[in-house]
């Protein structure tokens, strides 16, 4: 639509009538809405049907994530609670919110600081505009702000809830909340701190793909720390969940520890004074956490006055020390010898793709790959916690060892390992869902590049399958061998239960190969977009437990029927049942390389 | 006026991509930056607008130093980068108001060169569109757009012509040219030896970081003493590596 001359100038009207301020916020309106196909949404097209569809999309994504917001403010309202109702005092409970809170941030903080302060793709385009250094700086914050105190305002629930439990006077609502968001502010803002001086002062980090990968390890490793520290604090002392946030909360930690988190978190310095019973006690606090932010604020700005622009311009230079290394022509031939087929050359491609690209990394190859490892770790915890002490580990070895070598075909406990072994299979293989359904996806505009080879779309397909499933299978297929042979289980039965877990597995992939075949999204501008902007993702992957109950529930429900009635040798009913599985993965893989990759052949760019 | 002074930048602290570059674009010039893929181009004009911090050496707009007055020194140019995939999720429209209120242009002038602008690239009708719907030489457009929206005294173009339609791409020629004439100054890098034969002042031949020559297209054939095409001497130029040892800097202060 064509626009009249007083429309067009009405269109550049603005309420702010400081060109300063007026500046500033267009920088803040930018950033908010500008940058959201960073995170989300990022499928271009805007046709009118994309246009409804992206709209129905972003309404359920609200939805879904209000959902979940809501949920998680629950359980913390309902731990809050519980740590009041077991006479838990208030501060101890204010000390426990504000120390998830610098835990989250910890673990979240400084990837999403530097992610939002360094590295959006428009950063070079804001560094060409006439911006001072702290306008840019105070715009990035507040977006980055924004968000991180919505996080951080999901923990705010639990210290109401104990308020409330505990009858709390009105003017310790009043310290307690101002106190919990001077805490999460503070922390927030100690960790941009961190995160100038990181990017300023240690070049290695510069390198957005780098520090992306090392962050997500860290974030993993930090994670099964903390989540098997209050596993076995829970387990080792008894009671639940709430009892075990009491006692850390009251934790007497080191000093220099203490002393550092409450300096992240500065109203952590005051903790008892939040619920004094004197009033002036409570009005000097309150001057304090106020006082106390306006420094740190400062304090922000400052740094981010003498070292926030050197270090994103440092930033747009950092590219590593390229290679210039020369091939001779013999060099030459022999690199570029194919050492495999097409399907081969696929394969590696997408292994590349998936290793180097660090929210495919992230989300596509670790995550899976820690499922396991995760369960692995939780399940020797409790093993190790919960057994009692007159019954050794090396005495519960033994007894499986002794009942592994007894064991046969017709012996019902076959069956219970089958059983077991399925569950187990089934609960790594949940986390593939998306990885498998985005598998396609990952190549987005480059598959019609990839149509353009003269090559078959069976060796395409025959590739990204085997890289997906080579990286999906194999961590639980692994520790499933180490579990057989540390419980002796003898090679015919460790075999036969390997192909059986070998072929459910393969079928659950095959499935959402054929889903990724027939509806793929190819049309995406990044991979962040990709990977969490579709609200459906997190719809597919709920479905794999429905999936998992469809391919393996009928070999688990003919077998438990013949462990009941007997109706045929169990040995038999186990061939069998493998011999149903076989079959279905063979069609499952039918329709994959026929039906559905027929579809995905049809489909045409900017479709 | 733009005043390029020693300015060197690594970005491996190894292989320098810019070498004690020293280059002055002067008011009511058009200087064409050529040079061959991986030369120092682009790494030149980031520094110029401030996304890269040189090593050494400084970098003025119309007086003003990029590194120690950079919020000034933006206010002089606009910048149109070799990339216009940038705010895709904005619309046309809200580009250019977010332009107008970076740069404080007056409403009444934003609106009367977003008319302007608008027929001049053919973009009336996409105003209210999001730019990721656009194709990439509308994007182009767009940004250009937006670079011009404040009416900047220097323009830094980094291959500004680069998907732009032939018409487009007349009128932007026709809009450097009317800009340089009013005294104004123009720095464009560009690969179509063609065009800047057809419309720059000057030229600048950059390879592996250095300045090779600096002139006008008729210094160029004074100095070869020959009546070749641009072209021709422009290849003699970077792949004969011997003239960098006799570089053609005929104003003394340039190299």
């Amino acid at each position: 639509m064509q626009r009249p001359a007083s429309e067009l100038s009405e269109a550049f009207r603005f309420r702010i009538k400081d060109p300063e301020k007026r500046a500033f916020w267009a920088l803040v309106k930018v950033m908010f809405k500008g940058e959201k196909h960073e995170s989300a949404g990022g499928f271009s097209g805007t046709s009118p049907k994309k246009k409804s569809r992206g709209r129905a999309g972003r309404i359920i994504r609200y939805i879904l994530l209000t959902l979940l917001y809501l949920m998680m403010a629950g359980i913390f309202a309902s731990l809050g609670g519980a740590m009041a109702y077991t006479g838990r005092p208030l501060a101890e409970i204010f000390r426990a919110s504000l120390l998830i809170n610098v835990i989250f941030n910890l673990l979240f903080g400084i990837f999403s600081a530097v992610n939002y302060l360094y590295f959006p793709k428009d950063m070079p385009f804001y560094l060409s505009l006439p911006y001072a250094a702290k306008d840019v700086i105070r715009a990035r914050f507040l977006h980055y702000f924004s968000l991180s105190l919505l996080s951080s305002l999901m923990l705010l629930p639990m210290l109401l809830a104990a308020l409330i439990v505990c009858r709390a006077p009105a003017l310790h609502y009043l310290t307690g909340i101002t106190a919990f968001l001077a805490g999460a502010a503070s922390a927030d803002i100690v960790l941009v701190i961190l995160s100038i001086l990181l990017m300023r002062f240690l070049p290695p980090v510069r390198n957005k793909e780098r520090f992306m990968t090392i962050m997500s390890i860290l974030m993993m490793l930090f994670g099964i720390a903390i989540g098997a520290g209050l596993q076995f604090l829970t387990n080792h002392e008894g009671g639940g969940v709430s009892q075990s946030m009491g006692r850390m909360a009251a934790f007497d930690l080191p000093f220099i520890v203490d002393f550092l988190i409450s300096l992240v978190s500065f109203p952590l310095f005051f903790t008892a004074w939040h619920f004094s019973e004197m009033l002036p006690k409570l009005l000097l606090v309150l001057l304090l956490n106020g006082a106390g932010l306006f420094l740190y604020f400062r304090l922000m700005l400052f740094t981010a006055d003498k070292f926030y622009l050197p270090g994103v311009t440092a930033l747009q230079a950092s590219g590593g020390r390229k290679s210039a290394a020369t091939y001779s022509e013999k060099e030459l031939a022999r690199l570029l010898r194919p050492k495999t087929s097409a399907a081969g050359a696929f394969r590696r491609y997408q292994r590349k793709k998936l290793f180097r690209v660090p929210v495919f990394f992230n989300q596509l190859v670790l995550s899976p790959l820690i499922m396991p490892l995760i369960m692995l770790i939780f399940a020797a915890i409790g093993l190790f916690t919960q057994a009692p002490d007159e019954l050794p580990l090396s005495f519960l070895l033994s007894e499986v060892r002794t009942i592994t070598a007894a064991l046969t075909l017709e012996d019902p406990v076959f069956s219970f390992l089958l059983f077991g072994l399925t569950a187990w299979i089934a609960f790594a293989s949940l986390g593939s869902a998306i990885p498998y359904r985005l598998s396609i996806s990952t190549d987005g505009r480059d598959f019609f590049l990839f149509k353009t080879l003269p090559v078959s779309l069976r060796s395409y397909l025959k590739g990204l399958q085997q890289c997906f499933l080579s990286l999906n299978m194999l961590p639980a297929l692994l520790l499933f061998l180490l579990m057989a042979a540390v419980s002796g289980l003898k090679l015919f039965h460790t075999a036969l239960l390997l192909l059986n877990s070998l072929i459910l597995a393969y079928s659950f992939a095959a499935v959402y190969f054929i889903i990724a075949a027939a509806r793929p999204v190819l049309d995406w501008e990044n991979e962040t977009a990709l990977v969490k902007g579709d609200p459906k993702l997190a719809l597919w992957a709920y479905s794999g437990f429905f999936i998992l109950l469809l391919i393996a529930g009928p070999q688990l429900l003919f077998l438990g029927l013949n462990l009941h009635f007997l109706f045929m040798p169990q040995a038999f009913a186990i061939l069998l049942s493998l011999l149903f599985n076989l079959l279905l993965a063979a069609l499952l893989t039918y329709l994959f390389y026929g039906p559905a990759a027929k579809k995905l052949s049809r489909i045409e760019k900017g479709a | 006026m733009i005043e390029i002074r020693e300015v060197t930048k690594s970005y491996d602290g190894v292989k320098k991509a810019v070498d004690g570059v020293s280059l002055t674009v002067k008011d009511g010039e058009i200087l064409g930056l050529l040079g061959p893929n991986g030369a120092g181009k682009s790494t030149l004009l980031k520094m110029l607008v401030g996304i890269l911090a040189p090593d050494s050496g400084d970098l003025l707009l119309n007086h003003y130093s990029i590194r120690s007055k950079p919020q000034e020194a933006k206010r002089q140019f606009g910048y149109v980068s070799d990339s216009p995939d940038h705010l895709l999720r904005l619309t046309g429209m809200e580009y250019l108001r977010f332009m107008t209120a970076a740069y404080e242009t007056s409403p009444e002038e934003a609106a009367c060169r977003t008319a302007e602008l608008a027929e001049l690239f053919g973009l009336q009708h996409d105003l209210d569109n999001r730019l990721q719907s656009y194709s990439h030489g509308m994007r182009q457009k767009m940004m250009i757009m937006g670079a011009l929206i404040s009416d900047p005294p220097v323009w830094i173009l980094d291959e500004p012509l680069t998907g732009l339609d032939p018409k487009a791409s007349y009128n932007l020629k026709k809009r450097m040219r009317q800009h340089a004439d009013q005294g104004k100054t123009v720095l464009f890098s560009t690969h179509v030896l063609e065009v800047a034969e057809r419309l720059v002042d000057r030229i600048a031949v950059i390879d592996e970081g250095r300045l090779l020559f600096v002139g006008s297209i008729a210094e160029m054939k004074g100095y070869f003493r020959s009546n070749a095409s641009l072209e021709d001497m422009f290849m003699e130029l970077t792949e004969h590596k011997h003239f960098a040892e006799n570089t053609y800097l005929p104003q003394g202060d340039e190299r």
